[in-house]
């Protein structure tokens, strides 16, 4: 992200969840300094589910933890059960801590990116442009539904098959070709005119 | 085995960010500042307040502690919360590590309230203190709260 790099969000409605009034109200002005379209608060998930049901946004950034229904079960619901237009929008989970009890939870819930808590104008607003230059598939096996999780694609680990038909294995394999002489590969870099 | 669907989602939020005009990243980054900044004071005054309840419900002048420790590792999220009016401090770290400690007297299902005072103790000294220690006396404190809570969730 550079400073300088132009962007706008005055077409990008964002809303936001957390049970906490004070931290929600730090979130809502770091989002409200970016000059968003609109934000729509809400402290609790049970409330974000109600208005996701309804009406259309282009973002949601949610807390973590939060008690009866949290961040997680709220964006799980989001890439399982919401309809059009909500179910694929990017969702951020914000979270200061993440208990040993939920880590699979935050894990598989959907979630494009995590921010840790305290948050910084400067963090949120690198992960939106992370989220707007997301290139990944969205995956749906049945237990996972939302972007792939594998981006590094690094293949298998040493040692192990991939399950991917994709999948790169740890080890090259013997060349197929000679190798390119150094005049071929010059040639290759080479500027050329070209007749359009 | 699971049938597993691959799918592109188009990007929406690229088509709005990226279109003619807007703002500078360092503009955006600067109104955003300046408007979490009004809520500094009050945010001070929330994290003092918080501090000195757990300290008055946990401390040590309270022989034994009749709280629920889901109420603790609340008011330690809600520190976190807050604890960027103070980026300095250090107060985030070492509430993360008093969130460690209570989740894992939560899955081992005890209590451990000498660990938990170590961690207030260390709450109020950075809060009071934490800027003027500087980088390496703050890593010390904050090193041995990991311990304490690495003993407890490591058993």
């Amino acid at each position: 992200m550079n400073s300088g790099t132009r962007f706008s969000l005055d077409k990008t409605s964002f809303l936001l969840v957390d049970d906490n009034p004070q931290a929600l109200d730090i979130l809502a002005q770091v989002v409200q300094g970016f000059g968003p379209k609109s934000i729509t608060r809400c402290d609790s998930a049970v409330e974000a589910k109600e208005l996701l049901g309804r009406q259309p946004f282009d973002i949601l950034i949610t807390d973590g933890q939060m008690p009866d229904m949290d961040g997680y079960e709220l964006i799980h619901w989001l890439r399982h059960e919401a309809g059009e237009p909500n179910r694929f929008i990017p969702a951020l989970i914000i979270s200061g801590h993440v208990r040993m009890g939920q880590l699979f939870k935050a894990r598989d819930c959907g979630a494009s990116f995590t921010i840790t808590k305290p948050i910084t104008p400067k963090v949120v607003l690198e992960r939106l442009f992370f989220i707007a230059r997301d290139q990944r598939m969205f995956i749906d096996c049945g237990a996972y539904i939302g972007p792939d999780r594998r981006f590094k694609r690094e293949g298998p680990p040493a040692g192990m098959e991939g399950r991917r038909s994709d999948d790169l294995g740890a080890e090259v394999g013997d060349a197929a070709a000679p190798n390119m002489s150094q005049e071929e590969i010059d040639a290759m870099m080479k500027p050329s005119k070209v007749n359009l | 085995m699971s049938l597993v669907r691959k799918f592109k989602v188009p990007n929406r939020l690229a088509q709005q960010m990226f279109g003619r005009g807007g703002k500078m990243v360092k503009d955006a980054i600067k109104a955003s500042e300046a408007s979490v900044a009004e809520l500094r004071e009050q945010g001070l005054a929330a994290l003092d307040e918080l501090l000195d309840g757990m300290m008055a419900a946990y401390g040590p002048d309270v022989p034994a502690p009749d709280a629920d420790l889901e109420v603790l590792y609340i008011k330690s999220c809600a520190i976190i919360d807050l604890a960027g009016f103070t980026p300095d401090s250090g107060l985030a770290e070492a509430s993360v590590s008093l969130c460690d400690l209570v989740d894992g007297c939560q899955e081992a299902g005890v209590t451990d309230w000498p660990s938990v005072r170590v961690h207030l103790d260390a709450l109020m000294l950075l809060r009071r203190q934490g800027e003027k220690l500087g980088p390496t006396g703050r890593e010390v404190v904050l090193e041995g709260l990991r311990k304490v809570s690495r003993r407890r969730t490591q058993g």
